[in-house]
């Protein structure tokens, strides 16, 4: 069986970029973006200082996390261990950047779709090897199948002391790095700050790119010192602008650091933004607003009524559609949105989350019909025996989504299933017990907890994509 | 990829779009570099942008070489069959320099020919000089007004006042040859600013004026140098020092900036700039005392003799008495002193010294510009360098280091012109006796100075304007057309010395243009052939092209034929020049370019035989290979050719110092402190700057049109060690007013541990801009603003960094960096160096907080000051000029374009 990998050799290579243009070349990769880049970190005290460079893609991982997440297969595993990907296939959704432990994807400015190093599949086709390892005048980037022991890769592998990026991500890369380091590795050991020894960066990229447009818009002057003052903004407190600028989060503390970040690709912002934090919020809404309406009903809290079922599943349609909605304006191909129903990948939550979602909406309509033709309300209770879980599940599924984005630090929190499970039930009760009491004071607190949710929410999403990845 | 069947009824119900594929069959044996040879005219590739989708796309594969810096690294070009139009850009496997591998510069040659802006077009000035107004004209009128020019200076009887001024010539003999047809002593350089520093100090040992290393199978390498990341010949170099490094070879990088190359080596030497000799004669002096000399080398191969005349006319004429007086004379160089003057450890000093020492016949050592070109005497460097390859017996071994110049390969041109009968005192100015290769940066000073004037000026693929000290002097110098009758750039793109043409003619890059290469880039000795890819294309598919700009894109044309059309004209049928230019195949006709190559080429050894097993004649030949292996290794040929000294050896002791006027520096020595020595470094705010290091995916002022490069990198922040900018209260990002001798300039800092405290560093290639009225590469340039604030001072102020805008091309629009960087070196003072002539390109600084209404990117230059300062230098050349028996220069050594022998000689006055 043929296993494809990359050895990267840093005893020979002198970080020239030769590799990230020739690919450029390769598949005319726009400006802003790469599927493969050099990270150049410095580290120690003159004069025993030194450089290191680190070239970076996509790991061609053997249990990878962008294939599993990816709700169209866009991406797929290979039979020779090449994770390649149909651009006609992907709608955007940006799963794949947050599944990837190593930030190997990107979304292509031109046709709004996932990329990242293919393995030059079209050269391998040809039996050709990649562009990066020929043009490299080192010979430092050596291509080939791990499986076979006579290959100059395993000859390496089996020989040389190497190490992965992150092996404790589980993706079991196959990109092996011949001698490097801890801080080069580790993506918090040296700080990111937007600007390196040769570049700057006044703006971001891709999803940063739309906002930051209209921030420079926004600006009266576009001279260097607008610039400069933006980039030493660290003070303010726009989650956005620290973003644009790339601040250093919380999580270095305040860490001497010895390391220094030299050189990266420009940052990719944050990709599931203000869209996806609404849809969890808008989603939370829906469903939890028929649990908590379904539960009292039944345990008789409140007194099952007709209009109040209405309005509770009116609520709940209306903040459905809207959750549909935000998901759909939410991806980079919108009108392709039905791919997720129509070409699913069973093992993605995108997908399975998008059938409950759909299910949940039968279920809705089917009580709404209940009520429009006059059925007893006794159905409501027989529909709610599946509506209930179905609804939770709604709720929830986001927790096991999270969970599969594994490139993020929302997947390693355990805790995930129950608080989105609280927050449902939060955020139903919170639009439920004002509708059934008609009280100020519910409604009051059904406000506050509103907004509670959604800063919540928004600091749940946003956040982990602030941390440095790289 | 089996498909749900959720996804399979949707496609069959038309509600989603079929995207079923042919499963990828992947490779179907082990995965090859480069298509084999015979594939060449016929390969195809499947389309990435379409996978996994397959397309297929037809592709004939020309070779050539690279123009965006002199190695000349193989290239292929893929020109798509279908759209007859080059793709991309891989590595050519059969140019031995290269081997089919390539920096980042050479695949980003596809942006440079893409650039939607560069000029398509020949270009005349409608509004005054610099004022960015232009109009479109055709070659033959280009031909026609700029002939008569010079047939115009030419028929006055001068020789010395029609001048081509090249900065990356790329080719071998092909401008001086036309020179010579017009019989002119016309040829500038940038050598000056580059090498020639380092060139000086190899000449006096041995003429041949650069080093050759043999990387690959050194023991120890030894770099006063970067060229892991830059310089000649950046990618050849790295490939072999790496290869070397793998097999066991230890790497020495003496710099007081942690370049990449320092970053890769086993010892970084972060020395004081200028205080190198100290070192290599420290070094020397290690060499002596652990007797690890190669006495047999120096015995017969060194004029050990001559110094023994000279200062010890009472020894005895033994090699064992040379090596004591030897021992004697260098006592004073001991670890102690080194440590001292380079700021370094002394244990450093003892323990790498050890390493060269044990180096024996494989030791080799590279310096080209850095320390040499840096410091006032920086010739010393390249002189005190080489005397370790001597000592250690590693010249022209394996493993050691050759002269250049027996692995390159010199063509033989079908007609060889004259030489001119003049003597160009404004590239060789009478005081500067030593220097080598032309005074080309005090050139505007020289004519500000009111010694000469040009008629016709060429400035070809240079950009003094902005790569030299003093832009403004040049500005000045340009806008005057008392100094400069007629201005003409020749260039592919626009540049801030082009504003200032009257012409602008666009000459093709690296797959548009003719030329021929040869460079020593390992101990093997190989030819290669740079062409228009697409006339080659074309005469692969039948098709007949006259000339270069039939193919290119819009009407780009080439340097080659532009100069037999244009000196053809220049002719009246008078003048003898047309004689030059007939075909050495047909009988009373003009040559053609292909027969120019196919003279050349039928004379490189073993190629004939090659090109007969193909078939072809030797053009076809290296049309379908791109490059030919002449020797495999040229190592000890001094054993058949000796030295090409007056003494036939290896020059440790040099008459002509002594008979030029510097006894003083009769032999290797440490007797001259650079300019930048601490010394001269006295206040708390004074800093020696570093302006002129250099990145791996830039080569000066050419790539800028290169998107993917210049998206790597695109600013110039000023490199200060953390304890400089505590000192002066500054941090990250922080604005610091950086003072020349003659202006100053505002820029950002970069805090690293990667350089020597009191020296701090500034990228070069970095800072372009142009004004308003200017056109081109606008991934890198800042527009700026240039006005005259009085008393000769200028200033330039940053208007706006760089911008996305519109174009063709989706990337242009993309462009997410807004920072261009400073343009540091026009504040710069020229200061020629009085004995190689060279620009010492170190500057002192005085570092401040800027003012208040100082911005980024401010820059102030005093034209006053920068005319008076290089007078001050001038002066010193002054004081030492020795003539003897009348000699210009030295007879024996090299200079560009030598003219008639009668003219080296300067006329007693009276």
């Amino acid at each position: 069986m043929t296993n494809y990998g990359f050895v990267i050799d840093n005893r020979t290579c002198i970080g020239c970029h030769a590799c990230t243009v020739a690919c450029k070349s390769e598949h005319d990769v726009p400006i802003g973006v790469n599927r493969t880049h050099v990270k150049y970190i410095e580290k120690g005290i003159f004069p025993n200082s030194t450089r290191e460079f680190s070239v970076h893609r996509c790991n061609h991982c053997e249990d990878s996390p962008c294939t599993t997440i990816c709700p169209t297969t866009a991406l797929f595993n290979r039979s020779d261990g090449i994770v390649d990907f149909d651009d006609d296939r992907c709608i955007g959704c940006k799963s794949c950047m947050q599944a990837c432990p190593y930030d190997a994807l990107y979304i292509d400015p031109d046709k709004g779709t996932a990329a990242k190093c293919n393995y030059c599949a079209h050269r391998v086709e040809n039996s050709f090897e990649p562009a990066c390892v020929i043009v490299c005048p080192t010979e430092s980037i050596i291509s080939g199948d791990l499986d076979d022991p006579e290959s100059k890769i395993s000859q390496i592998v089996s020989s040389e002391s190497t190490t992965v990026r992150k092996p404790e991500s589980g993706a079991k890369p196959n990109v092996f790095y011949v001698e490097t380091s801890e801080e080069m590795l580790r993506p918090d050991a040296t700080e990111v700050t937007g600007y390196g020894m040769w570049t700057d960066q006044a703006f971001g990229v891709g999803h940063f790119a739309k906002y930051a447009e209209s921030r420079l818009d926004s600006a009266d002057t576009s001279s260097m010192i607008v610039q400069l003052a933006l980039e030493k903004k660290l003070k303010s407190s726009n989650s956005r602008d620290r973003a644009i600028i790339r601040d250093v989060m919380e999580s270095l503390g305040d860490e001497e650091m010895t390391s220094k970040r030299s050189y990266d690709q420009p940052s990719k912002g944050v990709l599931w933004g203000w869209e996806v934090a609404a849809y969890i919020w808008t989603k939370g809404i829906c469903a939890g607003v028929y649990v908590v309406a379904a539960l009292s009903m039944l345990a008789g809290f409140v007194e099952a009524d007709s209009q109040l079922w209405l309005q509770t599943i009116g609520i709940g349609i209306f903040f459905l559609a809207l959750t549909g909605v935000l998901l759909v304006v939410d991806l980079d191909r919108p009108e392709r949105f039905l791919y997720v129903l129509l070409r699913p990948n069973w093992d993605s939550w995108l997908v399975k989350g998008a059938y409950i979602l759909a299910l949940y909406g039968v279920i809705l309509l089917a009580s709404a019909l209940v009520i429009i033709l006059g059925f007893d309300l006794v159905f409501l209770t027989y529909i709610s025996i599946f509506g209930i879980p179905v609804a939770l599940m709604a709720g929830v599924y986001t927790a096991w989504l999270l969970g599969q984005a594994k490139g993020r630090s929302w997947s390693e929190d355990t805790s995930l299933t129950l608080k989105f499970l609280f927050e449902t039930l939060a955020l139903g009760g919170a639009v439920f017990f004002p509708l059934a009491t008609m009280e100020p004071i519910y409604a009051l607190f059904g406000i506050l907890v509103l907004i509670v949710a959604w800063l919540h929410d928004k600091k749940l999403v946003i956040d982990p994509q602030l941390e440095a990845l790289l | 990829m089996s498909r749900s069947y959720i996804e399979k009824i949707a496609q069959r119900l038309g509600i989603i779009p079929n995207l079923d594929r042919d499963n990828a069959r992947g490779a179907i044996s082990q995965l090859r570099s480069f298509p084999s040879y015979e594939e060449w005219e016929g390969h195809t590739e499947l389309d990435a942008n379409e996978w996994p989708k397959k397309v297929e796309k037809n592709y004939s594969l020309v070779p050539t070489t690279c123009f965006n810096c002199e190695s000349a690294c193989g290239l292929l070009a893929y020109v798509d069959k279908e759209t007859g139009q080059v793709t991309k850009f891989e590595g050519n496997p059969h140019h031995p320099g290269s081997r089919g591998r390539n920096c980042a510069k050479g695949p980003a040659t596809i942006n440079q020919i893409n650039d939607t802006e560069r000029i398509l077009f020949p270009m005349r000035r409608t509004g005054k000089r610099g004022s960015g107004e232009w109009e479109r004209i055709s070659w033959e009128d280009a031909l026609d007004e700029i002939s008569l020019k010079i047939r115009e200076s030419l028929k006055s009887g001068a020789k010395d006042r029609v001048v081509y001024h090249v900065g990356r010539p790329g080719h071998e003999g092909y401008a001086n040859r036309i020179l010579k047809s017009w019989g002119v002593d016309g040829h500038n350089s940038h050598t000056n600013i580059c090498s020639s520093g380092a060139r000086t100090g190899y000449a006096l040992w041995q003429r041949h004026d650069r080093p050759s290393p043999d990387h690959s199978n050194a023991k120890v390498i030894l770099l006063s140098s970067s060229h892991l990341e830059t310089g000649h010949y950046f990618n050849p170099h790295a490939q072999r020092i790496l290869e070397g490094m793998m097999d066991g070879a230890k790497l020495i990088v003496i710099d007081p900036r942690l370049s990449n190359t320092a970053s890769m080596a086993d010892h970084w030497l972060p020395t004081w700039p200028g205080s190198e000799p100290a070192l290599f004669l420290a070094w020397a002096k290690i060499i002596l005392d652990m007797g690890l000399y190669d006495l047999e080398f120096i015995e017969k191969w060194v004029n050990w003799e001559m110094w023994l005349e000279n200062d010890h006319p009472e020894a005895e004429k033994s090699v064992e008495v040379f090596i004591e007086l030897l021992k004697n004379e260098y006592k004073d160089y001991t670890p102690e002193f080194a440590a001292e003057e380079c700021k370094i450890p002394v244990e450093q000093v003892i323990e790498t010294g050890e390493v060269v020492a044990r180096a024996g016949s494989r030791l080799c050592t590279h310096v080209w510009r850095s320390a040499s070109i840096g410091n006032l005497g920086g010739w010393q460097v390249s002189r005190t360098l080489h005397l370790l390859n001597v000592l250690t017996g590693s010249v022209g071994t394996e493993g050691g280091t050759s002269p250049n110049s027996w692995s390159k390969f010199k063509p033989e041109l079908f007609d060889v012109p004259p030489d001119p009968d003049g003597w160009n005192e404004l590239h060789f100015p009478p005081e500067y006796t030593l220097s080598h290769y032309e005074m080309s940066h005090i050139l505007p000073h020289l004519i500000k100075d009111g010694r000469g004037s040009m008629d016709v000026y060429f400035t070809r693929v240079f950009n003094p304007v902005w790569t030299y000290p003093d832009g403004f002097s040049w500005m000045e110098m340009l806008q005057n057309e008392n100094a400069v009758g007629c201005h003409i750039a020749l260039s592919p793109t626009w540049n801030e010395t082009a504003f200032f043409a009257d012409y602008v003619l666009p000459m093709g890059h690296a797959s548009e243009r003719h030329d021929v290469n040869s460079y020593a880039t390992s101990s093997g000795k190989w030819v290669a052939f740079r062409q228009p890819v697409l006339r080659e294309f074309a005469r692969r598919e039948g098709r007949e092209v006259e000339f270069t700009h039939e193919v290119n894109p819009g009407e780009v044309w080439e340097e080659d034929e532009f100069w037999n059309e244009l000196s053809w004209r220049i002719d009246d049928g008078t003048m003898g020049i047309r004689e030059h230019f007939m075909s050495p195949y047909r009988e009373g006709e003009k040559i053609t370019i292909d027969e120019y190559y196919q003279y050349i080429f039928e004379r490189v050894p073993g190629l004939s035989e090659a090109a007969e097993k193909e078939g072809v004649d030797e053009l076809g030949y290296m049309r379908k290979h791109g490059a030919f292996l002449i020797e495999e290794a040229t190592y000890k040929k001094h054993e058949e050719e000796g030295w090409p000294t007056p003494s036939g050896k290896q020059e440790f002791f040099s008459t002509t110092m002594v008979e030029f006027g510097y006894p003083e520096h009769s032999i290797p020595h440490y007797k001259i402190k650079s300019h930048v020595h601490p010394e001269n470094l006295t206040g708390e705010d004074e800093f020696c700057l570093l302006p002129n290091f250099r990145l791996p995916q830039h080569i000066h002022s050419r790539s800028a049109n290169s998107k993917w490069l210049s998206e790597i990198a695109h600013r110039n922040p000023i490199w200060i060690h953390p304890s400089d900018a505590a000192k002066l209260g500054v941090e990250e990002g922080d604005l610091l007013k950086i003072e020349t001798e003659i202006g100053w300039f505002i820029d950002k800092i970069w805090v690293t541990e990667g350089i020597k405290p009191g020296v701090i560093g500034c990228s070069h290639h970095i800072g372009r801009w142009r004004r308003k009225q200017d056109q081109g590469n606008r991934y890198m340039t800042n527009e700026v603003e240039i006005e005259e604030i009085g008393d000769g001072k200028m200033r330039m102020r940053t208007v706006e960094g760089v911008r996305p805008w519109l174009s063709e091309d989706p990337d242009t629009n993309r462009i997410w960096w807004r920072d261009g960087g400073v343009h540091q070196n026009i504040t710069h003072a020229v200061q020629p160096d009085p004995i190689s002539g060279a620009h010492c390109w170190l500057q002192k600084v005085k570092l401040s907080i800027p003012g208040e209404d100082e911005k980024y990117g401010d820059i102030v230059v005093d034209r006053v000051k920068s005319f008076r300062y290089y007078k001050e230098w001038n002066l010193w050349a002054r004081q030492r000029e020795t003539h003897p028996r009348g000699e210009r220069r030295p007879l024996w050594m090299n200079r560009p374009l030598p003219p008639k022998k009668e003219n080296w000689f300067i006329e007693e006055s009276g």
